[in-house]
């Protein structure tokens, strides 16, 4: 059993050669993530985040390093993690209902019809989306689907979420809702998080800590501890001296080219 | 009169309803003109719409219609139902298997060219001149395009509902029928439609070249017998027909895309 | 091996390979020739020009009777999508005889023009006709208003808009209904030979099949289909290029 202090999710010396071209995405990625904690991986658009994220879930099978996901190793997804892609028109399923999406992960769970139920009506009630239990994702505006995605994940009760740039598709305003949904997601529900995103404020705001992914072959650049508190609001953490400190040193590290390899030939 | 910033407006005219109207006016008119030029000239090739009408109902309220429209209404179900579940559980096991598509695409391709009324000599020496090789040359000639949007929309569904599906722990077989069958019913169902319309035309050639019974039959043998209002009448039902089994597939199609059609209006 | 040649391709060979060895174990039925016997035929056909000649008729018929339908289908089509009140008018007609199969029609054709190739060129353009005709209408239709509008607010004259603006934007519509049209109009040109003709590959194939020429019938089959897969390259290649240079004729036009 793990002693509080080993992290929940450790990722080793990463590495991931993409199979049809053979180009590395992910040479060295060294991280990791302590129970209920809420971590962020930034990098520049295009750095292999998702590639990163599907194998560290299971969905991809590294070429170097490892992933262990409480003690054990990571070699097909696991039922303890999620992942939530950024794009809900494509990983929703339009034929079901919103509720009927939401239960789709009770499938395998083998709970009896009022458990179901429950956990349905739970995880909705999560998102704040109980009265559109009965409608349809695509009638339902972009944050709202991306909160039936999120639903769908909690209803599998997984230890952790990986989030894949979930808020890239929705406006700003939705998009502030969204992260406060998710902090309240963690301290309530327990979850731990893992968000991928090209948004620093956005990393700074949620995280107690965050990764810096360099350009592809990427490695962690470096790590930051966000010492800002476990009560985050959208006006004063975002004012605080220590925020706008800590995400402009960030956005120096960013899009810096790896110094210890040969130039590429084109910045993107 | 028409403003520069506005939108352009397409020069309608009248109400919806007078815009209906007209279209069946002009079909009445046409009626109209053709009795008074089928009675002027009393040609036989051009026998009066009021010849051809009681004639049409003197036939086919009558055991004529059990006599041909029903062997050849039954025949073309039973072809096509055949074709649709082939196509439809084939299709959509290629279209899910990659290197089973790339293995059999350009032979079903090159199958798929032949027209498929060339079949009928082939099927009349192997199986004779009977309801057994209609219903085979009908099937052979709808199979195609059902297997092949099948294929199409089973290769196409988006890659994020599959590793969903995989990340909730469903298998491989639940995840052709859970997630890929339902994404490919839209084009399934293209295929459906395009395979019907195969399908009656299938019955009525087959009908005309090997057949001793059927509505084919009958329009050719009255048009060689000249009978000449029976001719006119038998493709007046034939008409009938394909229009009723088009509005029922419709009807069909509406209720089980339902979720597909609300999904295309919506701008995303 | 895979990276030279397709699997698909190697497939069609397997098969191929697979049913000479059953029909020469004589395990197939006996109307079912080994494929070396059909290939050979097909091989003597095209050299003795018994095959070549019916070809040619296929294909002159086919293409008069396409042709027919495309200049028919685009002229009524353009002025049913350009013009409400011919699109309001016709409409019905339309809804009325399209679900009609072409195949019903050639009992009428004999009727009027006989046995022969204007009947079958008349049958051939039926069919292709509506496919071309909806895809046209829908295509001048779905012309953007705004672009039409700016061409006015140019003083482009209407009939000039019809001929800059909106064609070349519903040329994407008609090229696939034309590679539709031209699918259904090779098959139709069988059918019809098959049925009531007198010359032809269709013709050709019910010919070899009451001579008991078996090899010979099962060669004409397999050239309708390397025909039928042809056609459907050549108008499938003729669309794409389209499609292709479409948004850039929308372009020039702005």
């Amino acid at each position: 059993m793990n002693a509080t202090n080993d992290p929940l999710l450790d990722v080793s010396g990463l590495q991931k050669r993409y199979t049809s071209s053979g180009t590395l995405a992910i040479d060295n990625v060294t991280l990791d993530v302590r129970k209920c904690e809420f971590v962020s991986i930034v990098g520049p658009s295009g750095c292999g985040k998702t590639t990163l994220l599907k194998t560290i879930c299971g969905l991809l099978h590294p070429t170097g390093g490892s992933v262990m996901l409480d003690g054990r190793l990571v070699t097909a997804p696991p039922p303890e993690m999620v992942l939530v892609f950024q794009d809900y028109g494509r990983s929703l399923f339009p034929w079901l209902t919103v509720e009927g999406n939401v239960a789709f992960p009770l499938k395998k769970k083998r709970l009896g019809p009022e458990k179901k139920r429950a956990a349905i009506d739970e995880a909705l009630r999560a998102v704040n989306l109980e009265r559109f239990a009965k409608h349809y994702p695509w009638q339902l505006s972009g944050g709202m689907q991306q909160r039936v995605a999120i639903a769908r994940a909690i209803a599998f009760s997984p230890d952790i979420l990986l989030l894949d740039e979930p808020f890239a598709s929705v406006d700003a305003l939705t998009r502030a809702e969204l992260e406060d949904l998710t902090l309240k997601l963690r301290d309530t529900l327990g979850i731990t998080m893992l968000l991928v995103t090209h948004d620093i404020d956005e990393a700074v705001y949620l995280s107690d800590r965050v990764f810096v992914l360099s350009p592809p072959p990427s490695v962690v650049v470096r790590g930051f501890d966000i010492p800002l508190g476990r009560e985050r609001d959208q006006e004063g953490t975002r004012s605080d001296p220590r925020f706008l400190e800590l995400r402009n040193e960030i956005h120096h590290l960013i899009g810096r080219p790896r110094t210890d390899l040969p130039q590429p030939a084109a910045a993107r | 009169m028409r403003n520069a910033s506005l939108p352009a407006k397409r020069l309608y005219w009248g109400t919806p309803l007078q815009r209906n109207l007209l279209g069946i006016a002009v079909v009445l008119l046409a009626l109209v003109a053709w009795e008074l030029v089928a009675r002027a000239k009393s040609s036989i090739y051009i026998p009066p719409v009021s010849t051809i009408a009681t004639t049409f109902v003197h036939e086919w309220f009558s055991p004529q219609f059990r006599e041909h429209a029903i062997p050849s209404l039954m025949r073309m179900l039973a072809g096509y139902a055949i074709a649709s579940l082939l196509g439809v559980a084939l299709g959509v096991l290629i279209g899910a298997y990659r290197p089973l598509f790339r293995l059999l695409d350009p032979f079903l391709q090159f199958l798929r060219a032949i027209p498929p009324s060339a079949i009928i000599p082939v099927g009349i020496l192997l199986i004779g001149i009977g309801d057994a090789m209609k219903i085979v040359v009908i099937a052979f000639g709808a199979l195609w395009p059902i297997l092949v949007n099948a294929a199409d929309g089973a290769r196409n569904v988006p890659r994020e509902r599959l590793d969903t599906a995989r990340i909730f722990g469903v298998g491989k077989t639940d995840q052709l029928l859970s997630v890929t069958f339902p994404s490919a019913l839209p084009g399934i169902f293209a295929g459906l439609r395009t395979g019907l319309s195969i399908a009656f035309i299938m019955i009525v050639v087959s009908e005309m070249i090997g057949s001793t019974n059927g509505l084919g039959y009958y329009i050719l043998q009255s048009q060689r017998s000249f009978a000449i209002p029976e001719m006119y009448g038998g493709i007046v039902l034939l008409a009938i027909l394909g229009y009723t089994l088009n509005a029922a597939f419709l009807a069909v199609e509406h209720r089980v895309l339902a979720w597909h059609h609300g999904q295309s209006a919506r701008p995303v | 091996m895979q990276r030279i040649f397709p699997p698909g391709l190697l497939f069609i060979v397997g098969v191929t390979v697979l049913v000479e060895i059953l029909a020469r174990l004589g395990l197939l039925s006996s109307y079912f020739p080994p494929p070396s016997a059909i290939l050979a035929a097909l091989a003597q056909g095209l050299a003795n020009g018994e095959i070549t000649s019916q070809v040619g008729m296929t294909l002159s018929t086919f293409a008069e009777g396409l042709v027919l339908a495309s200049v028919l289908a685009i002229v009524i089509g353009v002025l049913m999508g350009a013009i409400p009140i011919v699109y309001d008018a016709l409409k019905t007609i339309v809804e009325l005889l399209r679900p009609i199969p072409s195949v019903a029609m050639i009992p009428l054709a004999i009727l009027f023009l006989g046995l022969g190739s204007p009947m079958r060129v008349a049958v051939i353009a039926y069919a292709s006709f509506w496919p071309l005709l909806i895809s046209t209408l829908y295509g001048v239709r779905a012309v953007d208003p705004v672009a039409l509008d700016t061409a006015r607010n140019f003083g482009v004259p209407p009939a000039e808009a019809l001929y800059r603006v909106t064609l070349p934007a519903a040329l994407v519509s008609i090229a696939t209904g034309l590679r539709v049209s031209a699918t259904i109009a090779l098959v139709v040109t069988v059918t019809t030979e098959l049925v009531a003709g007198n010359s032809g590959l269709g013709f050709y194939v019910s010919q070899m099949e009451q001579a008991s020429r078996l090899p010979s019938m099962y060669a004409g089959i397999l050239f309708t289909g390397v025909l039928g897969y042809l056609i459907n390259l050549i108008f499938f290649t003729l669309e794409h290029k389209i499609v292709f240079w479409s948004p850039a004729a929308r372009g020039a036009v702005q």
